[in-house]
């Protein structure tokens, strides 16, 4: 995001920065190299007015660095002594060797030539730490990543699933709408092309994900993202479990206390409210009330 | 525009220039921007050595002729100074650089932006061309990912308030080990001082900013990280699951019987209240048949719902 104004050690790090960089991208406009920087304009004007009055001691207009930047475009003379491009501090490292982890996780997209390649820039980065720190993403943050560029471009996925009913894996065309958690896993709801409707899907049993092209248009009742239920229900007891599955403010909650829980379909919602083993109770609408009830029965019905 | 950042430019400029070590009084004479009582100079220069250590640049502190101490002097070495990533071509750059930007709008942005410079000033001209990944997306937001992370890498214990199961909030003081993510939430694995053994906490459920201690190096991360202790699984359930149902337990089973309508599975209890929930999620999909307390927790759960839905 842009600043206009830092902090004399961050302006510090920048202006060290700004040398090899200007060096090697002599006559930049000034507006990109704002840009570059993630910074206003005004902020990289100040900036070069604070590194034309750095040099070697002396400071001469032999020793000064000498910056022209009138023209709106920067060239930078006289800057050797700093033309060194600066060691990585180890959270910039950190965030490299995390991103490279994320693209090997992209590894269907990928040759061997690179992987390799990814492989030893990862250790070259995790060497230059000094120390080895396990960061080690999910597969399924690349996948999300996907879905959720999806979801907000409102474009259909390709996906291949792993089907835990029929252990089997399958290519499917769906068009995705949102996520949601349950027990720790992480789900999201989408309109299956093929058989013309809304199913669920683990994030964590998707086996490779692109953004397709196709323009297959889906049936208007289903495009209406607002068909989720509401209940409204007390919340008995506080358990972080029940909270966390419906999505509810952690830090507003008492026991006691009225909530609204919002779900797609009602037989999640349900089944939600009986993990909770009453820190739920649904109080309406009736039919969810009576589908628990139920569904309890059922249940209880096991044990007699 | 900063007199303090000129200041430390330069005497950057300076240290990175000289091949002998600069005294103390040569930096004051000859650098810009120390002025004032001798007092107030060195007060001067010992922040400005303490800043320019925090962004990452070490200042070597030696003498030109060892008998003489006195004359002990400054210098910056450019082989530390300098970023020494070994050989790099145009594709190593491109994978870096795209490395980088899976932290657009997340933790870690300010800090990919800088490498992001870092590499483009490096004058290797990027070949992205051989690239048609997608771009890689981190999807973590919360502040304290950069915090915990750089307490890993300083070794640096941690402080920070936790919800926990009855979310009630807790005072947690861990040595921070990893960081993992898993199913979209980051999970932060440490040995949790109090308690001496190893715990695992989800990055959301820390509900403030997390405190890190300044001392670094006060504890070793174990090789390979144990797996943790004190929630080891000494009892074992088995369950009868309805054909085609119940995916989630029988990930973590062994199938010991398949009959036409039912099979059984065997697993060991490692989270009973995980357990319970998920027995209880999968309705009349699961029947617990042992241990005989854990059935019978099922039991009195399912008739406190069916009071309480009455």
């Amino acid at each position: 995001m842009a600043k206009s104004t830092t902090a004399p050690l961050e302006q510090t790090a920048r202006l060290l920065d700004l040398v090899p960089f200007l060096l090697s991208h002599q006559g930049i406009s000034l507006t990109d190299l704002a840009k570059h920087f993630k910074v206003e304009s005004d902020v990289i004007l100040d900036d070069l007015n604070t590194l034309w009055m750095c040099g070697l001691p002396g400071y001469t207009p032999l020793e000064l660095i000498d910056l022209a930047f009138d023209s709106g475009f920067v060239t930078i003379r006289n800057a050797a002594p700093l033309a060194y491009v600066r060691t990585m501090s180890s959270s910039e490292i950190v965030a490299l060797a995390l991103g490279l982890d994320l693209l090997r996780e992209n590894s269907e997209k990928l040759g061997v030539e690179q992987s390799n390649r990814i492989e030893i820039l990862g250790k070259k980065l995790r060497d230059q730490l000094g120390a080895q720190i396990s960061i080690i993403p999910n597969s399924n943050t690349a996948h999300r990543s996907v879905i959720s560029k999806a979801i907000t471009e409102r474009v259909p996925v390709e996906m291949t699933y792993y089907s835990a009913n029929s252990d089997r894996e399958s290519k499917r065309l769906v068009t995705a709408y949102d996520f949601f958690r349950e027990n720790d896993i992480e789900y999201f709801q989408g309109y299956y092309h093929s058989s013309r409707g809304m199913r669920t899907f683990r994030v964590d049993r998707i086996v490779a994900v692109s953004l397709s092209e196709s323009i297959e248009m889906i049936p208007d009742f289903q495009v209406r993202k607002n068909e989720s239920i509401r209940v409204d229900a007390t919340l008995r007891t506080l358990d972080r479990a029940s909270a966390e599955a419906f999505g509810l403010v952690l830090t507003d909650l008492r026991a006691g206390g009225s909530v609204t829980l919002q779900a797609f379909s009602p037989e999640w919602l349900i089944r939600s409210i009986m993990a909770g083993a009453g820190s739920l109770v649904a109080q309406s609408p009736q039919e969810i009330v009576l589908q628990i009830r139920q569904s309890i029965d059922s249940t209880m019905a096991l044990y007699e | 525009m900063s007199r303090k950042s000129e200041r430390l430019v330069n005497l950057t400029i300076a240290l990175l220039a000289t091949k002998r070590y600069l005294t103390k009084s040569e930096i004051f004479r000859t650098v810009e921007g120390y002025e004032g009582a001798p007092e107030a100079m060195e007060r001067m220069f010992e922040r400005d050595k303490d800043d320019l250590r925090s962004l990452g640049i070490s200042i070597e502190l030696g003498t030109f002729d060892p008998i003489f101490e006195d004359d002990a002097g400054y210098r910056i070495t450019p082989s530390s100074y300098q970023l020494n990533l070994g050989e790099l071509d145009g594709t190593d750059i491109a994978l870096l650089s795209l490395a980088a930007t899976a932290w657009s709008g997340a933790a870690l942005e300010r800090e990919s932006t800088s490498a992001l410079i870092k590499l483009a000033s490096m004058g290797i001209d990027s070949d992205s061309e051989a690239l048609s990944l997608l771009t890689p997306q981190v999807n973590v937001t919360d502040q304290n990912f950069a915090l915990i992370t750089e307490a890993i890498v300083r070794r640096s214990e941690i402080e920070f308030d936790y919800l926990s199961a009855d979310l009630s909030k807790q005072l947690r003081k861990i040595a921070p080990y990893s960081m993992r993510g898993q199913s979209g939430s980051w999970y932060l694995v440490g040995l949790d001082r109090e308690r001496d053994s190893l715990r695992t906490f989800r990055l959301d459920r820390i509900i403030s900013q997390v405190s890190v201690s300044k001392k670094i190096n006060t504890f070793e991360i174990p090789e390979p990280i144990p797996n943790q202790s004190g929630d080891e699984a000494t009892e074992i359930a088995l369950l009868r699951v309805r054909k085609n149902r119940g995916h989630q337990l029988r990930s973590l089973a062994t199938l010991l019987e398949s009959g036409e309508e039912w099979d059984e599975i065997r697993l060991s209890i490692v989270d009973s209240a995980w357990l319970l929930r998920t027995i209880l999620w999968h309705r009349d999909d699961v029947i617990v048949l042992e241990p005989p307390a854990l059935r019978e927790r099922v039991i009195t759960s399912l008739r406190d719902l069916r009071e309480l839905h009455g």
